[in-house]
């Protein structure tokens, strides 16, 4: 074999080999570099964990990318880069690359499936939680946990059972449970309407009549998204359910009752011109420079916006204190529910520093960490105490934060985390929704999810 | 020379034998030099094109091995959920393709006629009309967001016309146009450019010839110069029937959803399809197989060009 591989190199083949050995040695020059253990292999990692040294002994130079989903725009990055930096100062040999990220899946995937993505991963129930866990992208941190006696007794047990695998292992440690439920309002235009301000006594019939009487045809527009796709909110706020199971559905529920009856109002609502967003453009959606959601509401267009505790500080930003706002929760029908994203961070499946990883895990997304982000505002933290002490005594808008984040605490409700939840319920109801809404008459609804509901249980069956 | 019997014998000239030593390097240095494209090219193009053909055959969600599952991802094409919705991006990228190319054409024909006159300042005229293919794509697409605003700078225009326009790129029924409009003014410099380059090569004499015999500048146009750029004409064919049936960008930038074909699938074309089964749905069989089809079908599309411009392309040397 010897023989001949001498041959080859010293006949005309040498030539041809010549690039590819450059490329081999290329490329074992960019690969792992460290004990031969390889990305990816877990059992090592979780060797490491119980039985490695403490990273404070350790001087080891390390270098940890840490990927998140960048929602609340600019004061995220800066409160990120912050934590990043804190935690350098705390242990001087690790150096942290911040990753922001906006289009999470897009970005994220690829790199899983290349085995290249960040050592921690931030992971969120509406951003594709399933499909990540279904790529093993988070390693179980069941072993770490144990070994450091680290304490989740301040998480609810119900959010540590849905960041945990089938056998029971942690994957993410929760930072947040954001509802959809803020109703951000325009003090200004309310009060030159001479009208009340939103509380949470109100009916969905009351802000339907609000959002008209404070709509002005292409000027003011009485109700909005913070993004088109929070006409599912308005759905679960009637009462209706998507799914037979929140946690692990079996079926698709999004044609039973007032699902119909939700799209239909908000269809008649849209056609007048009422609400404010995209997928009401050709009925007079958009305001001045096709502003929609947040920058629209920011600039004064907007009576009430529907998002969540992250807006807040970006509206302040933006509005310069051109209007004072603040937010009411938003009104549930019977049985109504509040569409929500839980969201934690992880630590890759793949880094080659485990242990450090789930240092920074603890770090940013441990009581700590969530304070920080309680402070400005931009999270709900999961843990109480937490949002009771920090959050709710923050100076951050709005005002009525802490009554609005309860509400939602009590009547979140997140998305299944079935592999074919996206390709089953994402892609079917996003294009048939829009067709509907963009139709040129208002469509028969509940035909429509009828057809829908059937065609999600070809594209994504869920059992 | 003459041999023994008097005939004349001429002398052959020994022929120069190649300098193998020289050869030899001159190979090594050929290897040498096309390494890098050549490796880029193996381990970034010849291999993950062999890997997608197994793909198509294989279910495969990025994570894990790849199983096979024979012919199930083409079945799935015809599907009563996929079916409509390929269909509809098949639908959405013939109408765009179609629309764009023969615009394409047409423009970058007559815009290189306007450009090869003799005036002064033609290299400035050229730049500006060559400009657009240059620019960066999605910048030029940010900016034509904003023109097709729905108080963008053409709403403007045709509001001074009277003309109530319509939301461009979030309609349903215009978001196609708007599509149309942005490529257009994207995809017409460098067709300009190749018929330029074809008029200045064109033959005097035979201009000169349809002149002295009366021809007017239409009928030279028509008769002659016309029949002479069809080589030009075929070029820009092929490659832009190509490019347009690939349509990704221009639709992946203007959507408030990237990539999701808003709104109501109708901004949906082949390859964001095949992009949103790969990256959303991480469906990398299916979308493979799709890719292959859509291949498949602009390969038979090009070589159904090829066989056609035997009959309607005239190359000015040819027998």
């Amino acid at each position: 074999m010897l023989s001949m591989l001498g041959k080859l190199l010293q006949g005309r083949y040498r030539l041809l080999l010549a690039p590819v050995a450059v490329l081999a040695l290329v490329m074992s020059a960019c690969g792992n570099d460290d004990d031969g253990s390889g990305a990816g292999d877990t059992s090592t990692s979780e060797a490491t964990a119980a039985a490695g040294p403490a990273p404070t002994q350790s001087a080891e130079s390390v270098s940890l990318r840490v990927a998140y989903f960048n929602g609340a725009g600019q004061p995220e990055v800066d409160l990120r880069e912050e934590q990043a930096a804190a935690f350098e100062a705390l242990y001087p040999n690790v150096s942290i690359t911040m990753e922001p990220v906006a289009d999470w899946q897009t970005t994220l995937i690829p790199q899983i499936s290349a085995g290249t993505a960040p050592d921690v991963l931030w992971g969120g129930t509406d951003d594709g939680y399933g499909q990540f866990v279904g790529l093993d992208a988070f390693l179980p941190l069941g072993s770490y946990v144990e070994a450091d006696g680290y304490d989740l007794s301040a998480w609810p047990s119900s959010m540590i059972q849905h960041f945990s695998d089938s056998d029971g292992e942690l994957l993410l440690l929760p930072t947040s449970n954001l509802s959809f439920n803020f109703l951000y309002y325009n003090k200004s235009i309310f009060d030159e309407a001479g009208m009340d301000y939103p509380d949470g006594s109100w009916s969905i019939d009351d802000l339907i009549s609000v959002a008209r009487e404070l709509s002005v045809q292409d000027e003011q527009w009485g109700f909005g998204f913070a993004w088109d796709d929070l006409y599912q909110t308005w759905m679960r706020m009637y009462g209706c359910e998507f799914s037979d199971d929140p946690t692990f559905a079996t079926d698709y529920t999004y044609n039973g009752p007032h699902c119909a009856e939700a799209l239909a109002e908000l269809d008649e609502l849209s056609r007048e011109g009422v609400i404010n967003w995209d997928t009401g453009a050709q009925w007079g959606g958009l305001a001045p420079g096709d502003a929609t959601g947040e920058s629209a509401f920011s600039a004064g267009h907007v009576a009430m916006l529907l998002s969540g505790t992250w807006e807040a500080p970006t509206i302040a930003d933006n509005s310069g204190g051109a209007f004072e706002f603040d937010a009411a929760a938003a009104p549930l029908d019977d049985g109504g529910r509040i569409q929500g994203a839980a969201s934690g961070f992880g630590v890759y499946s793949g880094t080659d520093n485990p242990q450090w990883a789930w240092e920074y895990v603890k770090f940013i997304a441990g009581p700590q960490g969530q304070e920080a982000e309680a402070e400005i505002g931009i999270g709900q933290s999961p843990i109480s105490s937490i949002l009771d002490q920090v959050y709710c005594a923050s100076d951050a808008p709005p005002e009525s934060k802490c009554e609005v984040a309860k509400n939602g605490a009590a009547n979140t409700v997140w998305e299944p985390l079935n592999d074919g939840w996206i390709p089953g319920f994402w892609d079917v109801i996003t294009s048939a929704v829009q067709s509907g809404f963009t139709a040129g008459s208002a469509p028969d609804w509940q035909a429509l999810l009828d057809d829908a509901v059937e065609d999600s249980r070809i594209a994504g069956p869920l059992l | 020379m003459t041999d023994g019997q008097g005939r004349l014998q001429l002398r052959r000239r020994p022929r120069p034998q190649p300098n193998r030593k020289l050869a030899k390097r001159e190979a090594r240095w050929f290897y040498f030099f096309i390494a890098p494209w050549l490796i880029g090219f193996i381990f970034f193009g010849l291999w993950p094109i062999a890997a997608s053909f197994g793909l198509a055959f294989s279910d495969y969600d990025l994570g894990g091995w790849p199983s096979f599952v024979g012919l199930d991802n083409f079945e799935k094409m015809v599907d009563p959920v996929q079916g409509p919705v390929l269909a509809k991006a098949i639908r959405n990228t013939l109408f765009i393709a179609l629309t764009v190319v023969p615009l394409q054409l047409a423009l970058g024909l007559g815009l290189a006629v306007l450009l090869s006159q003799n005036v002064r300042g033609m290299p400035i005229f050229r730049t500006a009309f060559y400009l657009p293919s240059v620019v960066a794509g999605v910048a030029s697409i940010v900016v034509w967001i904003w023109i097709l605003g729905s108080d963008g700078l053409l709403n403007q225009g045709l509001e001074l016309l009277g003309i109530d326009g319509p939301v461009w790129l979030r309609d349903p029924a215009t978001v196609k146009l708007g599509v149309i409009i942005v490529m257009v003014w994207g995809g017409t410099g460098a067709m300009m450019l190749i018929f330029l380059a074809g008029l200045q090569g064109l033959p005097s004499e035979l201009l000169d010839a349809a002149a002295v015999d009366g021809a007017g500048p239409l009928r030279r146009f028509w008769h002659v110069k016309l029949p002479l750029l069809t080589p030009q004409l075929f070029f820009n064919l092929v490659i832009g029937l190509a490019s347009g049936l690939g349509v990704f960008t221009e639709t992946y930038v203007i959507s408030t959803d990237p990539g999701s074909g808003a709104p109501a699938n109708e901004s949906l074309t082949l390859v964001m399809y095949i992009y949103r089964q790969l990256l959303r749905n991480l469906q990398a069989g299916y979308a493979s197989a799709v890719a292959w089809v859509f291949t498949a079908a602009v390969a038979l599309l090009t070589a159904l060009q090829f066989w056609s411009s035997r009959r309607w392309v005239h190359y000015e040397y040819e027998n």
